[in-house]
């Protein structure tokens, strides 16, 4: 019985969800000359589905018909599921139909293991060469490099790709091992850092023509799974801050386990997904991209998880009254960012503003800060010098709707 | 008495009118475009001819004073077409064209620039929505059609973007409540208004197929129906196959 396109990319879409990157930013890349599509540096979001989650590429695996067998993921072999394999024309066909018509960015190829990793790397990489060179298709790429697949097809795939991503899948070697036998951590950071150097080298080069994009521009991703292994919130941010720092990661993904396995190694089937921890998670992340934060000013060894109550920037706040009042009149930049309340683009505008006005405020609420959260560690001409300890554990304990952000909100 | 000029609705014939507001010394309360206006009592309306030549020198002289970045804001912040803008505008221009409009330029917290930057951050983030949202239909090989109707008068904003990731076919971006739209045909933007525009609308296998990988590619553990809400506002939905 042979099965429908539409039969294939349903069943090798629903394998590929669990993988939550979905990002089309950081390439620029030109409209090659005689084809079409680009890249946006900041990404375009296309859609959302129901889970509120970003729809941004065409995200697929080319087969999940996976030799391996990782305890955690729907397309291990000891699973008894519908298996697909879409062939490279069909993949190409697909991704310029939905192009053309605006629904994406670009295509997000990953694959379960289909013979051995270099056969499986060898197919994506056709698929991402025929876009390129037959079709001249300039849209964003993103493949997976398969764990253990060669140095010299990695390169290869990097030369189409847009962004790469090996996932780290978890937390410490320990777990990976433990969870998916076939893995190990040298076959994740092998082709990561052969990727880090490279992009290094390429860097060093000079740029030949407007038309040869920069080697892999949007660089490395990888994602690790949340709350299937008792790894604590340090384990994970200690490793993150690692691969933002050494293999110049441009984002880290943190996905909270969906029970789908029944598995005596992972949590039961009824267990929630952990969703407010993995939402913690990017709060800190998030702190380490843009915030200028340490991973050990989040946590340490003391406190190795991420307080649930409130985001991370407040609680490191209110470990550190001595670092507070901010005076927006004098402190630097760096100090207003560490405010609760402040995000990045109202820290800006204050440091530009208060060379001409002095700030007050009718200022900060029109500038979009929470000022609910912020009064309380901060100073500026007229205000109220509320922050004392007492004030602070007044506004946590009792009232604490002022302090807390709105769901998914971090500033 | 209080003066409110009247322009076509134009970019170019608001310039105008800011042109003119300076020229003839004029105490200006308002500004409105020809088919949004009302007339009133306690007002004198006084119609302004679209000159380009009067438009270009104000422009000009915007940028001399705050360059292209505010030429920009006040451009974005026009298209918005909310019912006061033209308003917040001229007081910023009045304040930009001062003796030291040069420093108030650089000043993002005044009183005259905050609105203004807010108006224009939401319009572009509606312009960065439409990236995404907008949706060809394949009319015919190499002829594709999108139906939009955003809040703001954005295809100016989202034009080249368009223009730089399709240049291999023709197509046509229509805002359906204005009724105005481009028409690319492979080499140069033109513009088109047309009063009674049949709609096409069909679904084509890549379009079914994207209204199921959009159903598959759900987590429904995650299902969070609020914040889908949140990132995709229902205005847009009627335009998206997905959502139909
Ligand atoms: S290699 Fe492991 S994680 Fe990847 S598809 Fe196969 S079973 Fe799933």
């Amino acid at each position: 019985m042979s099965i429908t396109l539409e039969q294939k990319l349903s069943i090798l879409s629903a394998a590929a969800k669990y993988d939550v990157s979905c990002s089309s930013s950081g390439s620029n890349r030109n409209t090659p000359e005689g084809g079409f599509g680009c890249g946006a540096k900041q990404g375009i979001c296309h859609s959302f589905t129901e889970d509120g989650r970003c729809v941004s590429l065409l995200k697929i695996l080319l087969s999940n018909n996976c030799r391996y067998d990782c305890a955690y993921c729907a397309n291990r072999r000891s699973n008894d599921i519908p298996r697909a394999t879409f062939k490279v024309c069909e993949v190409v066909d697909l991704t310029i139909g939905f192009y053309e018509r605006n629904y994406i960015e670009g295509l997000f190829l990953s694959s379960g293991v289909i013979l051995n990793p270099d056969y499986t790397m060898e197919a994506l990489i056709r698929v991402a060469k025929t876009l390129r060179q037959e079709h001249r298709f300039g849209g964003y790429i993103h493949l997976k490099a398969i764990p253990g697949a060669s140095a010299e097809l990695v390169h290869e795939a990097a030369l189409y790709a847009d962004r790469m991503s090996v996932n780290v899948e978890l937390p410490s070697q320990k777990s990976l091992l433990f969870l998916a036998p076939e893995k190990n951590y040298e076959s994740v950071f092998r082709p990561m850092n052969f990727l880090a150097e490279r992009k290094t080298e390429y860097l060093a080069a000079p740029k030949s023509s407007r038309y040869t994009p920069r080697f892999l521009p949007a660089g490395q991703s990888t994602q690790m799974i949340v709350g299937a292994t008792p790894d604590s919130d340090l384990d994970i941010l200690r490793l993150a801050s690692g691969f933002y720092r050494k293999q110049r990661l441009k984002r880290v993904y943190y996905s909270g386990y969906i029970p789908i396995n029944e598995d005596a190694r992972l949590p039961v089937l009824t267990s929630q997904p952990p969703l407010l921890r993995e939402h913690r998670l990017y709060q800190a992340d998030w702190l380490m991209r843009f915030y200028g934060f340490q991973f050990h000013e989040i946590v340490d060894e003391k406190i190795p998880n991420l307080d649930s109550r409130f985001d991370p920037k407040l609680g490191w706040a209110l470990r550190h009254p001595e670092f507070f009042p901010v005076d927006l009149e004098t402190a630097d930049y760096e100090a207003i960012l560490r405010v609760p309340g402040i995000g990045v683009k109202s820290a800006k505008m204050i440091v530009q503003g208060r060379r001409f006005t002095a700030i007050r405020e009718e200022h900060l609420k029109k500038l979009g800060v929470a000022l609910n959260r912020a009064r309380y560690f901060i100073r500026f001409r007229g205000s109220l010098r509320l922050m004392n300890q007492r004030a602070v554990n007044e506004a946590v304990w009792s009232r604490q709707g002022s302090l807390f952000e709105p769901a998914g909100l971090l500033t | 008495m209080n003066f409110c000029f009247v322009y076509d609705g134009s970019f170019e014939g608001f310039l105008t009118a800011v042109f003119e507001a300076y020229r003839l010394k004029l105490p200006v309360r308002s500004f409105a475009a020809a088919a949004r206006y009302s007339p009133n009592l306690f007002e004198e309306h006084y119609s302004i001819e679209t000159s380009s030549e009067a438009a270009d020198r104000v422009w000009k002289r915007i940028a001399e004073q705050g360059g292209e970045f505010i030429g920009k804001m006040i451009f974005a912040s026009f298209l918005s077409e909310l019912p006061d803008v033209e308003r917040l505008i001229w007081e910023y221009l009045q304040k930009l064209f001062s003796e030291d409009g040069k420093t108030f330029a650089l000043n993002p917290i005044s009183a005259e620039a905050m609105p203004l930057i807010r108006i224009t951050n939401s319009v572009r983030r509606e312009r960065d929505r439409l990236h995404g949202f907008l949706r060809f239909q394949k009319l015919e090989e190499e002829l594709f059609f999108a139906g939009i109707e955003p809040e703001s008068h954005i295809i100016p904003l989202i034009t080249p973007h368009f223009v730089r990731r399709f240049p291999q076919f023709s197509w046509i971006i229509w805002d359906i409540n204005r009724k105005k739209g481009v028409f690319f045909d492979r080499k140069t933007v033109e513009e088109i208004t047309i009063d009674r525009f049949h709609l096409p609308r069909f679904e084509d296998d890549f379009c079914k197929m994207w209204k199921s990988y959009h159903q598959s590619a759900c987590i429904q553990e995650r299902k969070n129906p609020l914040l889908q809400r949140q990132m995709l506002p229902r205005r847009y939905w009627a335009q998206l196959p997905e959502k139909n």
